[in-house]
């Protein structure tokens, strides 16, 4: 594991905005799992996984499907077509009514959990604060950003989160750093509206704007050394710091979105939402060139005796 | 371990006495350069490969196209290996050192004297792979030469050397008699598992159970009902499994073919069975839910619901005697269902007869191989009861059926 940013010096005991996004995404996640409840719930998966639901879920919803869907559904597997099932809520809706044919038994059993289905999806996190094509709000761009499906989803944003927050902040204004968080969060919102256009289901998660934060990181510092933290093995020497050029971002944590992106037109590779990433990596490096060409101008307006040659927004906000 | 800031100058020519590099450090720059390499190498991948991928992505679980999907895999990793390779060996023919090499501060010594450097360091790169194969015994090798060589840096004649002046050394490193002996050991066992492996693909591909072609031909469906006629596949399917001659999951399919893609209505009832023959043991509950839905509306007239009340009400003995006297024509099933049953309720006059009649299904495999162990269990039973009394015929039914098998 080896992540951009450094732990060693990281201040634990002051207040700052590193400590700030990691708080207030711990708070979110626990008041949210404490009002509503995770989807699909365990049982249910297990359910579908079960005997051959799986492949009876598949035949169901091929039945309720147009024929150019049909068609563009060919080639799939049972097994990817039960999971754009599970994600369909057409297909929840119609699964009630709809007259399927095939082994009356497992239909009988299906109908119940898809019932089911959906009215624990309506009472989930992912529905309530989370952003889709289906259902959506204006508070959703931002709660989004905020909310993870499961501890180990906030865990691994949390450390990019912090680890790369924690550097910028010695280099950055703070009022930058939260609008690229936000911003970028917001474009990821808007790459997974724009390019996962099959998707029903809401996405959540902080990983849209770590993106941003990454791709703004990238274009500030270019090609000049940072301290990267990493693990190997709990031994001496296994774990620490290494410098490493920042450029190196792009083809460790980057270029990767952009692959599951060119296979799946979709960008959603088994539940990542490589469009979201794309969006935040699109929206931090556009803020980046934004942030070093204002740079750039107020340190020549200082120059000039214009204003006072600091990075930030503060003096405009 | 804190690295010093690698924008530092770093002399590469400086090189004239310097350590090994550590164990620690080559597979930490290994990891480097995968990390930084290996997506810019997938991205490429992608863009040759994508259609193939999409089709290994979609076909790679299927069994009916395992054949197709395996040397698609195989080519999408070559490629990978060898594109990798070159690039790790670009760097170390232009910087004596991989990215992962240079941040780490070590370098790769080759001997120049000997030419052919760009060849050899690849060959040196991709012996590197190969040694993962060989469950990481030539890169082992490393802690029992006292330069700490690998045997692919042997094989090459060059050397990975640490530009630090105090790199960070284990005391595991020292040890290199122990190193030694381990790799020998290892070697050998790795040795005999590779000659075991070849000899048993070698027998598999003489007896011809090893086959592509073989493979290829697997359908959807069991392969031992391969020539059966599409509307009996069914009872066929059925009456083998009650004797125990086919696995559940042919079953299965069968019945969900039925149930799901078949327009035939006549079958349902039999399908619902089937499904109930498959069900899980400890959980009878799905089990009761096919046996009801096999005997639901239309379908109470079809035969699925008869051998189904049968069983489930314990009134075989008039399924038995309804079987015995219909004048339907008979099926592999119906024919099973009476010489079962007959055996069953110890009907002795009826159980020849019966069997008899089942050498008309002989033409499949799985029907010979039951056909030969009942002949074979009858005739030991009427050994039992009067010596010597085994119908000359049997015997040459007998005979033919093991010629056959």
């Amino acid at each position: 594991m080896i992540f951009p940013g450094d732990l060693k010096v990281s201040n634990f005991s002051k207040p700052n905005l590193a400590m700030t996004f990691v708080t207030l995404n711990i708070l979110i996640f626990v008041i949210a799992n404490i009002l509503f409840q995770t989807w699909p719930q365990k049982n249910n998966m297990q359910d579908f996984q079960a005997k051959s639901f799986n492949q009876s879920l598949a035949k169901m919803y091929v039945q309720t499907l147009d024929p150019t869907e049909k068609k563009n559904y060919a080639d799939m597997t049972p097994n990817q077509l039960s999971q754009l099932a599970i994600k369909d809520q057409r297909f929840w809706a119609r699964a009630s009514y709809f007259p399927f044919k095939g082994d009356a038994v497992q239909i009988r059993q299906l109908k119940i959990i898809l019932a089911d289905l959906k009215s624990q999806y309506q009472d989930s996190v992912q529905y309530q604060f989370g952003l889709g094509q289906r259902h959506t709000s204006p508070w959703a761009w931002v709660t989004y950003q905020f909310t993870h499906y499961s501890f180990m989803h906030l865990l691994s944003n949390l450390i990019f989160i912090f680890l790369i927050i924690s550097y910028l902040e010695k280099k950055v204004a703070a009022t930058w750093i939260a609008l690229v968080y936000v911003l970028g969060g917001i474009g990821g919102g808007a790459g997974f509206l724009f390019l996962s256009l099959n998707e029903d289901l809401s996405v959540i998660g902080a990983s849209g704007s770590v993106c941003a934060l990454l791709g703004f990181l990238l274009v500030v510092k270019k090609n000049q050394t940072m301290p990267w933290t990493y693990l190997l093995a709990p031994i001496p020497g296994g774990y620490g710091q290494i410098y490493l050029p920042a450029f190196l971002i792009f083809p460790i944590y980057l270029l990767t979105d952009f692959s599951a992106l060119l296979l799946e037109p979709q960008g959603i590779v088994s539940t990542i939402a490589h469009s979201a990433h794309v969006g935040g990596t699109l929206t931090g490096l556009s803020l980046g060139v934004l942030y070093l060409m204002q740079s750039f101008f107020r340190s020549k307006a200082a120059s000039h005796g214009i204003f006072s040659n600091n990075d930030g927004l503060d003096e405009l906000l | 371990m804190v690295y010093h800031d690698g924008s530092a100058e770093i002399n590469l020519k400086k090189s004239q006495s310097l350590a090994p590099a550590t164990v620690l450090e080559r597979v930490f720059s290994f990891l480097l350069d995968y990390l930084i390499l290996a997506p810019a190498v997938s991205f490429i991948n992608l863009l040759i490969f994508k259609n193939e991928m999409i089709a290994w992505r979609n076909v790679g679980s299927s069994a009916a196209f395992g054949a197709e999907s395996l040397p698609l895999f195989f080519s999408i990793c070559a490629f990978f290996i060898i594109l990798f390779s070159a690039m790790q060996t670009i760097f170390i023919w232009k910087w004596q050192a991989t990215p992962g090499q240079y941040f780490l501060k070590i370098k790769v010594e080759f001997n120049s004297q000997i030419g052919l450097s760009f060849l050899r360091i690849f060959i040196r790169q991709l012996s590197f792979w190969l040694s993962i194969a060989l469950l990481g015994i030539p890169f082992l090798a490393v802690m029992g030469h006292p330069d700490g060589k690998t045997f692919y840096d042997r094989l090459t004649e060059t050397q990975i050397k640490s530009l630090k002046k105090n790199p960070v050394r284990f005391t595991f490193e020292t040890e290199g008699q122990y190193w030694r002996s381990l790799i020998s050991t290892l070697s050998m066992f790795v040795f005999l598992l590779v000659a075991a492996a070849s000899w048993n693909t070698h027998s598999n591909i003489r007896n011809k159970s090893f086959s592509f072609m073989k493979k290829q031909k697997a359908n959807y469906f069991c392969s031992e009902l391969r020539t059966v006629d599409m509307r009996d596949r069914l009872q066929t399917v059925i009456a083998l499994n009650l004797v125990g001659q086919i696995e559940d999951i042919c079953v299965d399919k069968e019945a969900d073919f039925v149930l799901w893609k078949s327009a035939d209505e006549a079958q349902r009832s039999l399908a619902y069975y089937a499904k109930s023959l498959t069900e899980n043991e400890t959980d009878d509950t799905q089990e009761r839910a096919y046996l009801r839905q096999a005997c639901a509306g239309k379908l109470k007239s079809q035969l699925g619901c008869q051998i189904a009340t049968a069983f489930q009400t314990d009134a075989l003995e008039n399924f038995y005697t309804k079987l015995s006297t219909s004048e339907t024509a008979d099926t592999l099933l119906l024919s099973t269902l009476k010489y079962e049953l007959s055996n069953m309720l110890n009907k002795p006059e009826k159980t020849a007869e019966y069997l008899n009649q089942l050498k008309a299904y002989d033409e499949l495999k799985v029907v010979k191989k039951y056909l030969l162990s009942e002949f074979v269990n009858q005739s030991i039973t009427n050994q039992s009861r009067s010596p010597a009394s085994v119908p000359a015929q049997d015997l040459d039914y007998i005979k033919k059926l093991m010629d056959d098998l």
